[in-house]
């Protein structure tokens, strides 16, 4: 090699070492990062001091200041999880979500109402409950001292009769909800046990349109409770029915209605 | 591979992240326990906002879940990968929201959401980067600043340029002096 072409490449490589530590954190634009990839084979120190940049870069992703996340975030990714399960992507896009996320106060505030409903039997009930249920619940408690901060929402707060499937045990559930938005809570008493390997699944029912809201589970007493984002304001919907199901769920109703009723004309 | 909980009756990440291929969802929620504060911190730092952090941790698990098979031994701790997945998650939530920092001078620590602090995570890479952080306030200001948005918002050169209001070669210098004075702080901070 000449003593010009040395020169060239000692300063090719200067100028890449000057690049070094920008592409090591990812901060190069794209045209600089394919020259600093294509000129790095013929640079064998400037590989070795990229190497010191990337680890630099490493230990940053462990540079932030230390805050604990909320406690109900573990139930929510555990939930992710159950739906991601059933679908190859989360059922909730990402506005959704972050709708839901931004809300989760007013959603306690909703499970909340409806634990309460049952008159002062919170206790006794969050001991009855499966664990999804007992966890939800825990979440609500958790989040009661948000409570103060949400303003009085105009809920609908409707009781559904039983179906031709619970009459036998006086099935009945509530659903709270505002018929603006599109979150609500459904409180179901006196449900059928649930043989192995089935759940309840709730069913948003327009026209002849049966929309799944979410599954849950029952207590030995029968009380069981879900929390639920419909897809639409819950003005769009008519009534809410619950049937016995497959514990994955399934894509329309195949049992009858354990708990069936209207949404509008009963509300008080 | 450094068993992260110091308790060798603990599955390692790699005996969970194996698990979770098996669609073991207890798996997931381990390493969650495991990372989950490293991942939320890192989050609400990029973000800056509590919800969008929730948002992009769990988004970060659930790619883990999906995805976890894309990592191995070779490529690395499992906490490094995990963090670099969550700090890109994070950065793409940012871009996406079109938000950017509420503030370039007020620390996280200070924010009001930063209440409830994490108890200490006893790995040394966590420690590291704490050390690091500490470093980096030893740095001149204009110099932290173009560092800290590059990495905690992934921005390059160009748009450091333009959300600054810097000429491209300051930008470029100050992205220089800063990163060469840091990683020769760290140096002496770990060579001691």
């Amino acid at each position: 090699m000449s003593d010009l072409q040395t020169a060239t490449q000692r300063e090719a490589c200067d100028e890449l070492r000057e690049l070094l530590p920008a592409f090591g954190l990812g901060a190069a634009d794209p045209d600089e990062a394919t020259w600093v990839k294509s000129r790095l084979a013929d640079c064998p120190e400037a590989a070795q001091e990229l190497t010191a940049y990337a680890a630099l870069a490493e230990v940053m992703l462990y540079s932030a200041p230390p805050v604990r996340p909320p406690a109900y975030l573990a139930e929510r990714l555990r939930a992710a999880l159950a739906q991601a399960q059933h679908r190859p992507e989360p059922a909730v896009d990402r506005p959704q979500r972050r709708w839901l996320a931004s809300r989760l106060p007013a959603l306690a505030a909703l499970a909340l109402a409806v634990l309460l409903l049952a008159g002062g039997l919170l206790a006794a009930q969050v001991a009855g409950l499966r664990s999804q249920q007992r966890e939800l619940a825990a979440q609500v408690e958790r989040q009661s001292a948000l409570l103060a901060a949400v303003g009085e929402g105009t809920y609908l707060r409707v009781t559904l009769p039983a179906g031709p499937a619970g009459e036998a045990a006086g099935a009945e559930a509530t659903v709270i909800c505002d018929p603006e938005r599109s979150v609500g809570v459904v409180y179901a008493r006196n449900m059928p046990p649930l043989p192995a390997g089935q759940a309840y699944q709730v069913w948003l029912i327009r026209g002849e349109e049966r929309t799944s809201a979410g599954l849950f589970h029952v207590s030995e007493e029968g009380r069981g409770l879900l929390t639920f984002q419909a897809p639409l304001p819950m003005r769009q919907y008519d009534s809410v029915g619950i049937t016995m199901e497959p514990a994955t769920g399934s894509p329309a109703p195949t049992t009858s209605a354990v708990v069936r009723g209207p949404l509008y004309g009963q509300e008080y | 591979m450094t068993d992260p909980v110091g308790d060798p009756r603990s599955p390692t990440d790699q005996e969970l992240v194996h698990r979770i291929t098996q669609s073991d969802e207890g798996a997931l929620m381990l390493l969650y326990e495991r990372y989950g504060g490293q991942v939320y911190s890192l989050a609400l730092r990029v973000l800056r906002n509590p919800a969008l952090a929730e948002e992009a941790t769990q988004d970060t698990f659930l790619k883990v879940w999906h995805k976890g098979v894309q990592w191995s031994p070779s490529k690395g701790l499992f906490s490094s990968w995990l963090l670099t997945v969550a700090r890109y998650t994070a950065i793409d939530h940012l871009r996406r929201e079109r938000r950017q920092v509420l503030s370039r001078t007020t620390p996280p620590e200070v924010a009001p959401w930063a209440s409830a602090r994490l108890p200490s995570v006893d790995t040394p890479r966590w420690q590291d980067g704490q050390v690091l952080r500490t470093l980096m306030e030893q740095l001149p200001a204009e110099q932290r600043t173009v560092i800290e948005l590059a990495f905690y918002q992934g921005m390059t050169h160009s748009e450091l340029a333009e959300h600054l209001g810097w000429p491209l070669g300051t930008v470029k210098t100050r992205l220089r002096l800063g990163l060469q004075k840091l990683r020769s702080l760290w140096q002496e901070a770990t060579q001691r």
